[in-house]
Order: C-alpha cells, then structure tokens, then sequence
C-alpha cells in the first residue's frame, strides 16, 4: 500500500507536466495542427463528448515509459493501452451508428493490420509490456520483427482516424497516444544506436521529440503518396 | 414441471402464487448457497477438505469452490428455460434452482461415475427437446466412464486414476464442453442458445483432468484452436451480426475463452477460464433473456434485443478495470506468456469484436444526440453512414412493456457496477477463488504461462522463464483515474467561475 502512494505521490509530474498533462495537451495540439497541414482531413464536428472521455487516453500518455520521465513501478500493456487510448473512438463510432455490422466490416481490415503489428512486435520481444517496447532487441530477426511490426501498426494509423485533425480534445489525445506507442520502439532503436557517442542524459532529452517528429513526418508523406490510392480503395 | 409448462404457453397470464413464492425465494436460496461456496473457498484455500467420515468419496477443493461459486452465480443472473414447455426461452424456477445444486453436489464427489451422473440429471432437467444438452451429457458420462474402467478406479483422486486417460475420453469430454456451450449454433448459423450450466459443469468435468495427470500435447492444441475458433468465431457473430442473439453469441465467446483456458494449461489458463465464466454471469445478467427480478415480457424473448442502456459499455470488455476486460485481458497475456503470439491475437481481435457487439447496443438510439452532420472523415466509414443503426419503428418494437423496462435496466444497472468492482478488486478475488485452485492442481499444469498477484497494484502475466510479459495495474490505474477526474473536475469548476465572472477572458 505505502509502495503504491509513495509511487503516486512521485508521479505528480507525469500527470501534471510531461508525459501527461501539459507536454501531452501541448503536442495532441501541434500534432492536430500539422495533421491539418499535412492534408489529413478535419472532421466536421464529432458527437459531444464529456471530459471523462478525455481522461482515458490522458492516462496512457502519462503511464508512457519515456526517457526523460522519472520511471514509474506500474506500467501499461499493449492490450490496456490500445484499449484506453480508443475509448473516445469507440464512443463516437457507437453513437453515430459507425459500430453498426455494415460499418464495422470496414474497420476489421485497419484494425487486423494494427493487432497484427502489435503482435509481431510482442513476438520480437517476448512481451506486450509497454516498457519493453523501449528495449531494442540483440538479434537481427528480432530487430527486424520489431521494425515491420512498428510499420504495420503505423500504416494502418491513416484508416483508423488516428491522423485526422480532430477538434475534439479526446481525438486529439487519442491521435498523440497512437502514433506515441510506436515511437517508443523508435526511441530505443535510435537510443541504442546512438549512445556510443551521446550521453543517456541528452539522449533522454533529445529522442521523444525526435522520434513523434519523425513518425509524423513519415505519416505525412504516406498521407501525400497514398491517400488518393487508399480513397479508390 | 408441468407448472412451468401451463405459464409458458402465455406469459401474459398472472403467474399462480407458488410460481410467484418460488421466483422470490429461489434467488434468496441460491444467494445463500453462493455465500457458503464463497466461505468454502476461504476454507480450502491452503489445502483441501477431505472429511475422513466419506471414506474418500467427498472431496472439496480449490476448483470445486470456484466453479461452486461461478455455477451459483450464473444460476442467478440466467435463470434457465422451462424444460419441457413449447416456448423454449419461457422462464421456470425449478431448472434454475436443482440445476446448480445438482452440478455443485456433483463437483463436492470424487466419484467419476456421480459426477456423468449428475451431469445426466442436470441434462434432463434442462429439457430433452434440444437433442445438444443429453447429448452432451452422455458423451461426458461415457468419457468419465472409460476412464474409470482403463484405470481400473472409480475415484479421481486415487493415483492411479491418471492411467485412464486417453484421446478418447479427452475427446468425447471436450465434445461435450462444445456442444453444451452452444456450438452448434455457430456452426448452423441459428439463434444462439448455450445450456449455460450445464456448459459450466462441462468445463468443470473438462478442468478436472487435470486432477488425473499432464495433459497430451496434442489435447492442448485441439483446446487451443477449437477454443480459439469458438471466441473468434462468436465475437465475430456478436459484432456483425442482428442484436437478438447477442447475449447468447457473448456466452459462447466465454465458453470458447473457457476451453482455450483449458488448452493453456496453465496457471494463467485456469485464471482465465474462472474469470471468463464470471464475465459471462455478469453480461447475461445484463443482456440476457430472463432475470429473477425481472417482469415477463409479451414480445417473444427469442427475438427480443437487448434495452439500449449506457451502463451497459460496463460489461462490454471495452472498458479496462471492468470484468469482461479482465477477462480477455487475462487470454492474451496467458497466450503471450505461453508463448503463442498468434492465439494472444486471436484472442485480441475476439476480445475487440464482441466488445463492440456490445457498445453497439449501449449507445443505440442515441444516434440522433449528436449534431445532424457528423459525417466524419470519409475514410473511417462508409459513404450511407447517415443510416441509423436501428430504426426508430424496429427499436420501439425491440422495447418490451414500460412496466419491464424499470427491471430490465435495474438489472444492467447491477451487473454495469458489479463489473467495475469485481474488476477492480479482481486481485482480491484471484486470491481467494483462483490461486487455490491453480495451486491444487498444479500437477497437471504446465509452467508455461502464470498470473500472479501485483501487490497493491493488480495483475502480473509471467512467462515459463519468469519474466513479467504482460501487466494490469488495475488498482494503481483506478486510484490515477480517480486523480485525473478529480484534476478535471477542478478545471472544470474553474473554467466555469471564469465564464461566469465574465465572458470573454478567458
């Protein structure tokens, strides 16, 4: 009991300031703006949600193992995660009819492609733990087991809405949480390629930002070379 | 029986008063007898009760108590059809009430041959008109008793009882668990309709082998993929298909979760097993076709769909800290820590599927609270998604009698928060009703694959080499969550005390 309030009273800056809290709200925010930019499409208006609805991807983002965040004893899974960051996707989808058996049948093939990739990069690491994401794998098959993983959960962010530039807050959450999930296996490749010549310290600092930048420029440029074959399909 | 047979014909019809006495007394009855199973586990937890006046033939532990306790817990959220009426899914107390008792004096026995025989009686008392239930019940019957006859002992805890063992009576007891728990349905395409306990005894029969020995490894693969097959198969009917049969679609995805527990076998297969039965309790409670507290309806429960209600997103699966989430939670990570990525995405995608069945349900008819152009991006649906799930004529015609709806949601409302809490605290409950039982038997498990207690945190999957593979801080997430919306609360408050002081400031 005391070991869980010690770690909660430890934790106020991951709720209050980063991963959650303002540094989350903050980039949910540019990564809307560039969504937009990058020619992802806005939605029009979404269904209210209420606050609650925000607080689960709120969660996620705060339980995220990143670098320069003291680490916290209680961490998410893969499952959990996914769950919790889709919590305000699942309401909307369910109250505008978008769960409906003809609807659905449309999101079992981005969705098969996201669990596939979460599965391949559970297999390269022997885990669905969210921390392990961060541990680059020794073994090339490995390694590379996790890279595709990582590019199928990535490719089938575009059909699932989680690049749209949403106005809703949660959306927004929700967008940041997904694309985040991958750049944890790109920190910890970047890391371990990396700390020879950089001190872990800077590497903390610099790599976050670094792989979400990365990631959402890639999706970007998917957005501009696939969207029109991905709308004929 | 012919009770149950006079008011099925119109269930309109005022009940005669004992019907009335027993519906009342029977839940009161059947709550008692969970409370003292619930005490039996606490009793059994270090080490089983065998009392030396039984000569052996008396035996309770760890699994006993936990499928004692789940059968009476599914007896209370389900009552069972009326077993010989014409109208299959009318309401009778008398299988819903010696049903649970009948399958709990059966687990309480060493005797195999007690055991097919209490699965036989519970068999006819649930109705001979569906030829799936005795068939079920004499395959499991004749499974026991070849393996009594090759071991040569009629007893299970007997050493030697393991020699009895072979792909037969596997097969014919894992036949059983497929044919009571609604299978044939899903493979004909009709309206599901599982034999709830008597599915659970089965599962109870099928877990018991591990009390004779390791399982073949073949035997766990067959579990592994007909259970699989069966969850994948079920979730997918419950998203994709018509609402009436929902509840039925969601206990054979259990039952399914049920029998990939089994081909786990492991320590966190058992858990998964135990807890999937409970999730199942818990979503026929809510979504089922009949309650204890609720009024008959006219519309033919067969073709009736569930009361849209919110709370119900409580016992979908989708919402983490809740039991049916648990559950699922608890097949993935088994599969990982087993080291079957692909059945723990299986598991997943199933998990995903029939949680969305569900939610479907919590939110229809609230299609018209959002704002009229919600046509989103393009990409996340189709073109004609301005189509209402449900209409307005069909969804009144779905909606039983005013005077039902107050029970029917009062029911959602208990099963919606017994989910949350049961979820929550499912450490305390894996301790008391799962860990004994994984511990009991743990002759006949493999080490691949354990869930272990988080201490004041909630859940650990770990794999044969002892490493954590998956986690469920439950408790630690509920406590963050109650942070947060406390958090958001004050900026709520605070945003408003802004707006009223003036608008514009902010």
């Amino acid at each position: 009991m005391n070991e869980l309030l010690g770690a909660l009273g430890l934790a106020w800056p991951r709720l209050l300031i980063y991963p959650g809290g303002l540094a989350a709200l903050l980039s949910a925010w540019v990564l809307s703006r560039w969504w937009s930019y990058a020619g992802y499409r806005q939605l029009r208006s979404v269904p209210a949600l209420s606050l609650i609805d925000l607080l689960p991807p709120l969660v996620v983002l705060t339980l995220l193992p990143l670098p320069p965040a003291r680490s916290f004893p209680y961490g998410l899974d893969l499952p959990t995660a996914l769950l919790l960051a889709e919590w305000p996707r699942l309401r909307i989808l369910a109250r505008s009819g978008g769960l409906a058996p003809e609807q659905l049948r449309t999101l079992i093939p981005p969705y098969a492609l996201l669990l596939i990739g979460a599965g391949a990069m559970a297999t390269a690491l022997d885990s669905l733990e969210l921390t392990a994401l961060t541990r680059w794998p020794a073994a090339l098959g490995d390694q590379m087991l996790l890279g595709i993983g990582m590019l199928f959960w990535l490719a089938a962010l575009p059909a699932l809405g989680g690049t749209t530039a949403e106005l809703a807050w949660a959306l927004r959450l929700r967008a940041l949480t997904l694309l985040a999930i991958p750049a944890l296996v790109l920190i910890g490749a970047l890391a371990a390629l990396l700390n020879a010549w950089i001190p872990a310290a800077i590497l903390g600092w610099v790599l976050p930002p670094l792989a979400l930048i990365g990631l959402a420029l890639m999706l970007a440029g998917l957005a501009r070379v696939s969207e029109p074959w991905l709308r004929r399909a | 029986m012919g009770q149950g047979n006079n008011v099925a014909h119109d269930p309109n019809v005022q009940r005669p008063n004992t019907s009335a006495l027993a519906q009342s007394v029977i839940p009161i009855l059947l709550g008692l007898l969970l409370s003292t199973a619930l005490f039996g586990a606490w009793m059994v937890r270090a080490a089983p009760l065998e009392p030396s006046w039984a000569r052996g033939l008396l035996r309770l532990d760890g699994l006993t108590a936990c499928f004692s306790v789940l059968t009476l817990a599914i007896a209370l959220a389900a009552p069972q059809p009326s077993a010989f009426s014409p109208q299959p899914s009318a309401f009778s107390p008398q299988p819903s009430f010696f049903v649970p008792i009948i399958l709990c004096a059966a687990y309480l026995t060493t005797q195999l041959a007690v055991l097919g025989a209490g699965l036989l009686l519970a068999a006819l008392l649930l109705g001979l008109r569906r030829w799936e239930s005795w068939l079920a019940a004499l395959l499991a019957a004749g499974g026991l008793i070849l393996i009594a006859l090759r071991a040569g002992t009629w007893r299970y805890a007997v050493p030697d009882a393991g020699l009895g063992l072979n792909s037969l009576s596997f097969g014919l007891i894992l036949c059983a668990v497929l044919l009571a728990g609604g299978v044939p349905s899903l493979v004909y395409g009709r309206t599901p309709r599982p034999f709830l306990l008597l599915a659970t005894g089965l599962v109870y029969t099928f877990y018991r082998l591990f009390s004779l020995g390791p399982w073949n490894l073949g035997w766990m693969l067959a579990a592994l993929l007909l259970g699989a097959a069966v969850a994948l198969g079920a979730g997918w009917r419950a998203a994709l298909h018509a609402d009436a049969g929902l509840a039925g679609w969601l206990a054979i995805f259990q039952f399914g979760m049920a029998i990939v527990g089994g081909g786990l076998a492991s320590g966190a297969g058992l858990a998964l097993g135990a807890c999937a039965l409970l999730a199942l309790a818990l979503q026929q409670a809510a979504l089922g076709q009949g309650s204890w507290f609720r009024v008959q309806d006219s519309a033919a429960p067969a073709a009736r769909a569930p009361l849209p209600a919110r709370s119900l997103w409580l016992v979908s699966g989708a919402v983490p800290l809740t039991v049916p989430f648990v559950a699922g939670w608890l097949g993935v990570a088994g599969a990982m820590a087993g080291g079957i990525t692909v059945l723990a995405v299986v598991l997943w995608a199933s998990l995903l599927l029939a949680a969305a069945g569900v939610a479907r349900v919590a939110e229809a008819g609230r299609e018209d609270q959002g704002p009229p152009g919600h046509a989103d991006d393009g990409r996340w649906t189709t073109d004609d998604d301005q189509r209402p799930v449900i209409s307005d004529q069909r969804l009144s015609s779905m909606l039983p009698r005013p005077s039902a709806i107050g029970y029917r949601l009062s029911a959602i409302s208990i099963a919606a928060v017994l989910s949350l809490v049961l979820g929550i605290t499912t450490p305390a409950l894996f301790a008391l009703l799962v860990q004994p039982m994984v511990d009991q038997l743990q002759g006949g498990l493999t080490p691949f694959g354990e869930v272990t207690l988080w201490p004041w945190a909630g859940l650990l999957a770990l794999n044969a080499a002892r490493q954590p593979v998956a986690t469920l801080p439950s408790l630690a997430l509920a406590v963050l969550m109650l942070i947060l919306t406390a958090l958001a609360w004050l900026v709520t408050q605070f945003v408003a005390l802004r707006r009223r002081q003036g608008p514009g400031e902010l």
